[in-house]
């Protein structure tokens, strides 16, 4: 049984890209430039060396070849993290509707496929223009990594075909294969779509962290030929955990802006409850992969420290230390809009008035911790500002600065989150079993003691020990948060079965300004991947492959922070405005007899 | 119509809001530009001095040394005087290291940390017998027999004592393995 949605008849042109056409140009003139701070810098020194020539650039008259290869490269990855993502939830979403006979989420999968068609061939032509201006302007690069990866070139074409065919089949086939063994066999299409999209991400992973972690070449940069250290060199694994899981928060939080977008044009109610139900799915989606997000993101930066100390202290001090401060605000605007959307979300039922009073404790806790994340180690001062504090650290702020209380911070913002998820699942439930008051005092004692441990071993382990134990102390910190998590949804699982009902969830009951929470979602979402995608490439600083071949173009030199963040600017605008075009043209479309 | 220009002008916003918090808030640091390109040294043709600069860029570089090993609140001891001090330790009864001069005991140091601790610089709750420091030899910092002797030479030259090393000795080394 299918509810076709009634269209609204409301259509928008091309024209109306202006607002971002209009910021992307002035951020253009802004930054398309050399960077002034550097503008007067000679071309690189001539230099000897090295094996494979790499000192071979290519220049075009008024283009910045360094930012031409950024933009394109950055677009290129959103994209590619919108279509890798997509399937893996679009899989769990249609063998769900499967395994509960619920033809609901078979509609919200196929809807969210169809996005994702789109946008992949956006990608490949991304792809395409990112290895013509790499070829254009690093040719030297280019024929230095050719000779090391040339034989992945072969199974990364081949994979990208049988991906290109899988989607098509699984998107075309949505219909025609919905009954029986032939939803089995769409099912196992989705699965080899999924299987070829993760081989492609990993293939393309290894010439990334090959730049940053060499294996397989001496010191001179010669190849050793032995293609398998190339590959497995030692930030391999991390990445491809660490791109996997952001690549479904942020598909998430892309279709939760394209249900925010159909949400508030919605015609009808049924209209706006459709894709109230697929905003809250997607966010659910962007939110779960975001929680485990820090400590994936944990294990990179260990391994960075472990590959090159050097490196380390490069991402983590300096001038990258505020890029951490920026982070922490972006990170806290994400948690503080898929907590407000998830608050918004108790009025759709008239149980979830009991949890009001609580959202103000939750959002004070939540709000704190940003602050502590806030807080600089070492503010920029003048020699007044620091006499009048008495140093370079604030006497009593300081601590707050450093790493053990940003543990503590981050750790609790996600288990608060958790709760408001929590709060949010049992709106308009209410338990029936007899254990039910002891079940809940069980959680409240987990999350009460995780709290507790966090803080003990942050405070404890961060001021009052040695220096091994402060980054030491945050493994224990994690193990704790995942753990209670765990522990509360295993018992609200048992508390909470067949548990009794206060009333109707009233899908499509939001208040519209919810709607922009989703759409602040997905904008941070793809600033904060494009501004941490150039840290991680900005650590190499003047090499292009990390201590072996070095970058002697006139622009080896390490942008400032504002100039990055314009190029990163830039390149957001771009993409939402491409994106907004595939949720316009997605409106567009008839309903194929499925949505 | 509305509704996509208030989502374009919302989502067009959130951009220019972190644009301008950055703008206005982060200090716009101009990061060093990048070194020159490092000339290739002629080992055979290598002078003490040349050595010895060696020394110094690896101390501060790739070494890493100097982040811990500073005058003012470092976590490690201050290197200023260690040709001079070495002498004091080695006859210390806590040291149990084989060295029988500071340029020895200064390589020994960056090999096996934990053969002499200096006293408040130890691992908590080990009575400063197991220094925090890791080898130096190995990952993440790494260095070659080659550069640990350039790092040695380099803090008995800061240490008023002068650079006791076997430069032939070292260059034979280098040039038959290369490291």
């Amino acid at each position: 049984m299918t509810t076709p949605i009634p269209h609204t008849g409301r259509r928008t042109t091309g024209g109306l890209f202006l607002p971002f056409l209009l910021t992307a140009a002035f951020l253009a003139l802004a930054c398309l430039g050399p960077d002034p701070a550097h503008a007067a810098d000679p071309a690189g020194p001539a230099g000897a060396y090295q094996a494979a020539s790499p000192h071979l650039y290519r220049h075009i008259k008024g283009v910045n070849p360094r930012v031409a290869v950024w933009l394109v490269a950055q677009l290129h990855l959103w994209f590619a993290a919108f279509v890798l993502a997509v399937p893996a939830f679009v899989l769990v979403m249609e063998a769900a509707g499967v395994l509960r006979k619920d033809e609901r989420y078979d509609r919200l999968a196929f809807e969210f496929i169809r996005l994702s068609t789109t946008a992949y061939t956006l990608t490949a032509a991304f792809g395409a223009v990112l290895a013509a201006v790499l070829f254009a302007f690093y040719p030297g690069l280019i024929k230095y990594m050719s000779r090391i990866f040339s034989p992945t070139f072969a199974p990364y074409l081949l994979l990208f075909v049988v991906e290109n065919a899988c989607l098509y089949a699984y998107r075309f086939g949505w219909k025609t294969m919905r009954q029986g063994r032939a939803k089995l066999v769409h099912m196992g299409i989705g699965g080899l779509l999924n299987l070829t999209g993760i081989a492609i991400m990993v293939i393309a992973n290894a010439w990334t962290t090959f730049m940053m972690s060499p294996g397989g070449v001496y010191q001179s940069g010669l190849f050793s030929g032995r293609l398998w250290e190339a590959i497995n060199n030692p930030l391999w694994n991390p990445l491809n955990l660490h791109r996997f899981m952001a690549n479904i928060a942020f598909g998430g939080s892309i279709v939760a802006a394209y249900a925010a977008y159909r949400f508030l044009g919605a015609g009808s109610d049924g209209e706006r409850a459709h894709y109230d139900w697929m905003g809250y799915t997607a966010n659910f989606i962007a939110v779960a992969a975001l929680l485990p997000l820090p400590f994936a993101g944990y294990w990179l930066t260990a391994e960075i420290y472990a590959y090159s100390q050097q490196m380390g202290i490069t991402l983590m001090g300096g001038i990258f230390g505020w890029l951490f401060i920026i982070q922490a605000v972006l990170i806290g605007a994400l948690f503080l809009s898929a907590n407000y959307y998830l608050w918004c979300g108790m009025e759709r039922s008239d149980g979830g008035k009991r949890y009001t009073p609580y959202i103000k404790y939750i959002a004070f806790v939540i709000a704190l911790c940003f602050l502590v994340w806030f807080t600089p180690h070492t503010p920029q001062m003048r020699p007044s500002e620091v006499r009048a504090i008495g140093g370079q650290y604030h006497p009593v702020l300081g601590p707050l600065g450093l790493m053990p209380a940003k543990n503590i911070a981050v750790n609790i913002m996600i288990l608060f989150t958790f709760l408001s998820f929590l709060l949010h699942r049992r709106s308009n439930l209410e338990a029936t079993v007899r254990w039910a008051a002891f079940g809940k005092a069980a959680q409240a004692a987990i999350f009460s003691a995780a709290v507790l441990n966090i803080t003990f071993l942050g405070v404890y382990y961060g001021y009052f020990t040695n220096t091994v134990y402060k980054v030491a102390s945050s493994v224990p910190q994690v193990v704790t948060t995942i753990l209670a998590i765990a522990a509360c949804t295993a018992i609200d699982a048992v508390l909470f079965r067949g548990a009794k009902r206060t009333g109707p969830v009233r899908w499509g009951k939001m208040p519209a300004r919810s709607q922009y929470a989703l759409v602040l979602l997905a904008v941070s979402f793809t600033w904060l991947m494009g501004l941490m995608g150039f840290v991680r490439s900005a650590i190499r600083q003047h090499w292009h492959v990390y201590g072996v071949v070095r970058d002697t173009s006139a622009h080896a030199f390490t942008p400032s922070i504002t100039y990055a963040t314009r190029v990163v600017s830039i390149g957001t605008v771009v993409f939402m405005a491409l994106m907004v075009f595939i949720f316009y043209l997605n409106g567009r479309k008839r309903d194929e007899g499925l949505l | 119509m509305k509704v996509f220009y208030r989502y374009a002008a919302f989502a067009v916003m959130a951009v220019v809001f972190y644009t301008a918090f950055v703008e206005l808030v982060a200090p716009d640091v101009t990061p060093s530009p990048p070194p020159p390109e490092e000339e290739f040294v002629d080992i055979g043709k290598m002078t003490v001095e040349e050595f010895i600069i060696i020394g110094e860029r690896v101390f501060k570089g790739k070494g890493s040394c100097a982040l811990c090993h500073k005058r003012v609140r470092g976590r490690a001891p201050w290197l200023g005087e260690i040709a001079v001090t070495a002498a004091k330790r080695m006859e210390d009864p806590r040291y149990r290291g084989k060295a029988t001069n500071p340029h020895e005991y200064i390589l020994e140091s960056m090999l096996d940390p934990s053969a002499y601790v200096v006293p408040g610089y130890g691992k908590k709750g080990t009575a400063d017998t197991v220094s925090p420091m890791p080898d130096a030899s190995k990952p993440p910092v790494g260095l070659s027999r080659f550069e640990m002797e350039a790092v040695a030479a380099y803090l008995e030259t800061i240490s008023g004592r002068g650079a006791t090393v076997d430069l032939e000795r070292i260059k034979k080394e280098f040039l038959s393995n290369g490291r």
